[in-house]
C-alpha cells in the first residue's frame, strides 16, 4: 500500500535518504524511528509529494506520487505533529472544511460528528471553537479527518509528540482501530515505548538509511532501547 | 462533492463573521457605503431640484428682462446649466473645479479655469468622500489588509501543508479563495452599485445610462478583481505575510497615491500649455488686432452702397452697426475658436499622456474611465463648453439678424421686446453618447483588461507553483 523502492535524496552535501526502502501492507502500522536529521520527515515529505526523490520510485496504493501526485495525496491522510487548525471555527466546522476540500464522499453533518466523537472528542467540545483545544484535542480531530476521508493510507509526523500519556494512549487505540479497517499507517517519531506499544513493524533510520526492520511482537520495550542506541550511535563496546 | 469555491466561502464568512477586527472594519465599510449611498441620493434629488428651479428662473430672467436694444440683450447674457448624469455622484471627477454653469455673455467666449483644479485632482479626492474614492481608494485597501496573508498566513500556520496534502492543488485552493473573495467583494460592492442602476432607469437618455453603468460595473469588477487577484499572488509567493503586505501596501502607495502625482508632471512636461497669463495675452493680442476686420467691414460697407446704389450708410435699408457687429463676432469666433481649441487639444493631450500610465498604475486607468463614464471629466467638460459656446454664438447671431433688419430711424436705435427673446431656444445640454467618445479612453479600459488578464495568469502561475517554503 505504501511503497518506497530504493530511494535517494540529497540536499546540498546532506543525503537525507540513501536507497530507502519500504513496503506497509494494508491494516498495518509501521513506526519509523530515528533521531533528529535520520530522515524521517523527509520520507513522509516523499510520500506526499512535497520533496521529490532524486532516484528511486514512491507509491501509494500503486500511484506513482512523482506521476499522480494529486491522485496520491487522495489516497492519504496525513497527521502533523500539530494538527493545525483554524481557530475561529469549531472542531466539526474545521472536520467538515478539510473534508469537503479533499474530494472525498460528501458526509451529513451527523456522520461528520460522529467520526469526531469515534476519534475520541468528546461531544461538549465538538462545537467549540478550536482556538480552545488542547493538543491533544486539535489530534484528535486529525483522526477524525481520517476516519471521515476513509483514505487508504495515513501518514503521521510524530503524532503523540506533547500529549500527555491518556491521550497518547487514546491516540494510539485510534490508530489500531484504523489499521483494523484496512488502513496502512506510517508513523514517523521518537517515542519508542509508543511505537512499540502500537505499531506491527518497526523501523530504525539513520542518515537516510534504514538500519533496521524488525516485527514489533519479536522485541519487548525493554530491549528496544539499547538495539535503538546501537543502530544509531553504533555498539560502544 | 460540494462545490470547492462554496466550501471556502462557506468557512471565510464563518471566520469573518466571527473576527472581531474584521466584523468592525466590514461594519464601518457598510455604514460608510450606506451612508454615501444615501447622501448620494439625497443629493442627485436635490441638484436635480435646485438646478430645474434655477433654469426654470433663468429663462423667466431672459424673458422678462423688458424692452432694449438687440445687442444690449445680448449683452444681458444668460447661463448655460450642465445637469449632471446619474453616475456624476458616483464620481464627480472634476465637476467640483470646473463647475456646471457657464455664463453665456455677447462677444466673450468665457475662460475655463481648470489646470490648477486638474494638479489637484488626483489628491482632494480623499477630501471628497464619494462612491468612487470608497470604491476605488478605500477598498483596494482593505482587500489588500485583508487578502495579503491569505496563502502566506495558511503557510504560516501550517494549514497549508495540510490543505495540500488533503490532495487540493494550489490552483485549486488560489481559485477557490478568489473567487470565495470576489463573492465577498460583490456584497459589499453591489448595494452601493443599486443605487446608481436606480438613478441610470430613470435618466433622460435611459439606453446610455444604462451602458454607462453596465461599463462602470464592469470596469470596477476588473480593477477590484484585479487588485484581489495581486494580493493573492503575492500572497502565494512572499516569505511571510509581512512581506506580503509590505509589497502590497507599497503598490497602494506608490499606485494610487505617487504615481497620479507623477503622471501629472510628465503629462504636463511632454505636452505643455500655456499658462493663464500667456494664454489671456496672446487671445487679447488676436482680439485687439482690428486690421482685418476694419478692412473687412469697409469692404462690406463699399460693397453694401454700391448694391443699393446709395452715397451714406446711413440711408441702407439695414442696419450698419448690425452688420459691423455681426462681422466682429464672426472674426472673433475664429479667434476664440483658435486659442480655445488649442488649449483644450493640449488639455486633452496632456490627459492621453496621463492615461498611458495606466498600464503601469491601475488605479490612474480606473480613475479616469470611471470619471469618463461618469462624464465629469475634460472630454465631457470640454463638449459641454462647445455646446455652451454654440449657443452663445446662436443667440448672438439672432439679436445681430434683427438688428440688421431693424435699422435705426433718423439716429433712434431699434428696441426690441419680449417676442424676440422668445424665439431664442432655452439652452438644453445633451451630453454625448458613450459611444461617441469611448475612443479617448480606449487606453484605460485596455489597460484595465490587461491587468486584469495578467493577473489571472500571475494568479494561475503562482497556483501551479505554490510551495510550503
Amino acid at each position: 500500500m505504501i511503497r518506497l523502492d530504493d530511494v535517494h535524496k540529497q540536499f546540498g552535501p546532506v543525503a537525507a535518504l540513501s536507497g530507502l526502502s519500504l513496503d506497509i501492507p494494508a491494516g498495518t502500522i509501521y513506526s519509523l524511528l530515528g533521531p533528529n536529521g535520520a530522515g524521517k520527515t523527509t520520507t513522509i515529505n516523499a510520500l506526499l509529494g512535497f520533496v521529490e526523490p532524486d532516484r528511486g520510485r514512491v507509491t501509494i496504493n500503486s500511484i506513482d506520487v512523482k506521476t499522480q501526485r494529486m491522485a496520491a495525496r487522495r489516497q492519504v491522510t496525513y497527521i502533523p505533529e500539530q494538527v493545525q487548525l483554524y481557530p475561529r471555527l469549531t472542531g466539526l466546522e474545521n472536520l467538515r472544511y478539510f473534508h469537503e476540500l479533499s474530494g472525498a464522499a460528501a458526509l451529513e453533518l451527523g456522520e461528520l460528528r460522529r467520526c469526531l466523537f469515534d476519534a475520541g472528542l468528546q461531544e461538549g467540545a465538538i462545537d467549540r471553537p478550536v482556538g480552545d483545544y488542547s493538543k491533544g484535542m486539535r489530534q484528535k480531530v486529525g483522526i477524525a479527518i481520517a476516519l471521515a476521508r476513509r483514505a487508504p493510507a495515513m501518514l503521521l509526523d510524530e503524532p503523540t509528540s506533547g500529549l500527555d500519556p491518556h491521550a497518547a494512549r487514546e491516540f494510539g487505540e485510534s490508530l489500531r482501530w484504523l489499521a483494523g479497517q484496512g488502513v496502512a499507517i506510517l508513523m514517523a517519531t521518537h517515542d519508542l515505548f509508543r511505537a512499540r506499544e502500537v505499531a506491527h513493524r518497526i523501523g530504525i533510520l539513520n542518515a537516510g538509511c534504514l538500519v533496521e526492520d524488525l516485527l514489533a511482537a519479536d522485541i519487548d520495550i525493554a530491549a528496544l532501547e539499547p538495539l535503538y542506541i546501537e543502530r544509531i550511535h553504533g555498539n560502544p563496546g | 462533492m460540494v462545490p470547492m469555491t462554496a466550501t471556502m466561502l462557506h468557512k471565510e464568512m464563518l471566520e469573518a463573521a466571527r473576527d472581531g477586527r474584521l466584523r468592525v472594519l466590514v461594519a464601518l465599510l457598510v455604514l460608510l457605503v450606506l451612508g454615501v449611498g444615501a447622501s448620494t441620493l439625497q443629493q442627485a434629488r436635490s441638484h436635480a431640484e435646485a438646478q430645474a428651479a434655477a433654469q426654470y428662473h433663468e429663462q423667466d430672467r431672459w424673458l422678462a428682462q423688458g424692452e432694449k436694444t438687440p445687442h444690449a440683450a445680448a449683452h444681458y447674457g444668460v447661463y448655460a446649466f450642465r445637469p449632471p448624469g446619474p453616475l456624476a455622484y458616483f464620481d464627480p471627477g472634476l465637476d467640483p473645479y470646473l463647475g456646471v454653469t457657464v455664463w453665456m455673455e455677447a462677444h466673450w467666449q468665457n475662460e475655463p479655469q481648470f489646470p490648477s483644479a486638474r494638479d489637484s485632482a488626483s489628491f482632494s479626492r480623499f477630501g471628497q468622500l464619494t462612491p468612487a474614492t470608497v470604491l476605488g481608494l478605500l477598498l483596494p485597501l482593505l482587500i489588500f489588509v485583508f487578502a495579503g496573508p491569505a496563502i502566506s498566513g495558511e503557510r504560516e500556520r501550517g494549514t497549508l501543508r495540510q490543505l495540500l496534502a488533503q490532495g487540493v492543488s494550489g490552483r485549486q485552493l488560489l481559485w477557490g479563495k478568489a473567487t470565495a473573495s470576489t463573492l465577498l467583494v460583490l456584497v459589499l460592492v453591489v448595494p452601493l452599485l443599486g443605487v446608481f442602476a436606480l438613478l441610470s432607469l430613470r435618466a433622460e437618455n435611459a439606453a446610455d445610462a444604462l451602458l454607462r453603468f453596465g461599463l462602470m460595473f464592469l470596469m470596477l469588477l476588473l480593477f477590484l478583481g484585479s487588485m484581489l487577484l495581486l494580493a493573492l499572488t503575492v500572497s502565494a509567493w512572499a516569505a511571510s505575510s509581512r512581506n506580503a503586505l509590505g509589497v502590497l501596501l507599497g503598490f497602494w502607495l506608490l499606485g494610487a497615491l505617487v504615481a497620479p502625482r507623477l503622471a501629472v508632471e510628465w503629462a504636463e512636461a511632454v505636452a505643455p500649455t500655456p499658462d493663464g497669463p500667456t494664454f489671456r495675452q496672446a487671445l487679447n493680442r488676436d482680439l485687439d488686432d482690428r486690421t482685418a476686420l476694419d478692412a473687412e467691414i469697409a469692404r462690406t460697407e463699399a460693397a453694401l452702397l454700391a448694391e443699393y446704389g446709395l452715397d451714406r450708410l446711413e440711408d441702407l435699408p439695414v442696419s450698419i452697426n448690425g452688420i459691423r457687429l455681426r462681422l466682429a463676432d464672426e472674426a472673433g469666433y475664429a479667434i476664440f475658436d483658435h486659442h480655445f481649441g488649442g488649449l483644450f487639444d493640449g488639455y486633452l493631450a496632456q490627459e492621453r499622456h496621463f492615461q498611458r500610465v495606466g498600464w503601469l498604475a491601475p488605479y490612474i486607468a480606473w480613475s479616469a474611465v470611471s470619471a469618463g463614464l461618469a462624464g465629469t471629466d475634460l472630454q465631457h467638460f470640454r463638449h459641454f463648453i462647445d455646446s455652451a459656446e454654440a449657443h452663445r454664438r446662436m443667440i448672438q447671431d439672432m439679436m445681430s439678424e434683427d438688428m440688421i433688419r431693424n435699422p435705426e430711424v433718423d439716429g433712434a436705435p431699434y428696441i426690441a421686446d419680449a417676442a424676440l427673446w422668445a424665439q431664442v431656444p432655452e439652452f438644453e445640454y445633451r451630453p454625448p453618447d458613450f459611444s461617441e467618445v469611448w475612443t479617448f479612453y480606449r487606453g484605460s479600459l485596455f489597460a484595465l483588461l490587461g491587468w486584469a488578464l495578467a493577473m489571472l495568469v500571475a494568479l494561475d502561475v503562482a497556483g501551479r507553483r505554490l510551495r510550503l517554503h
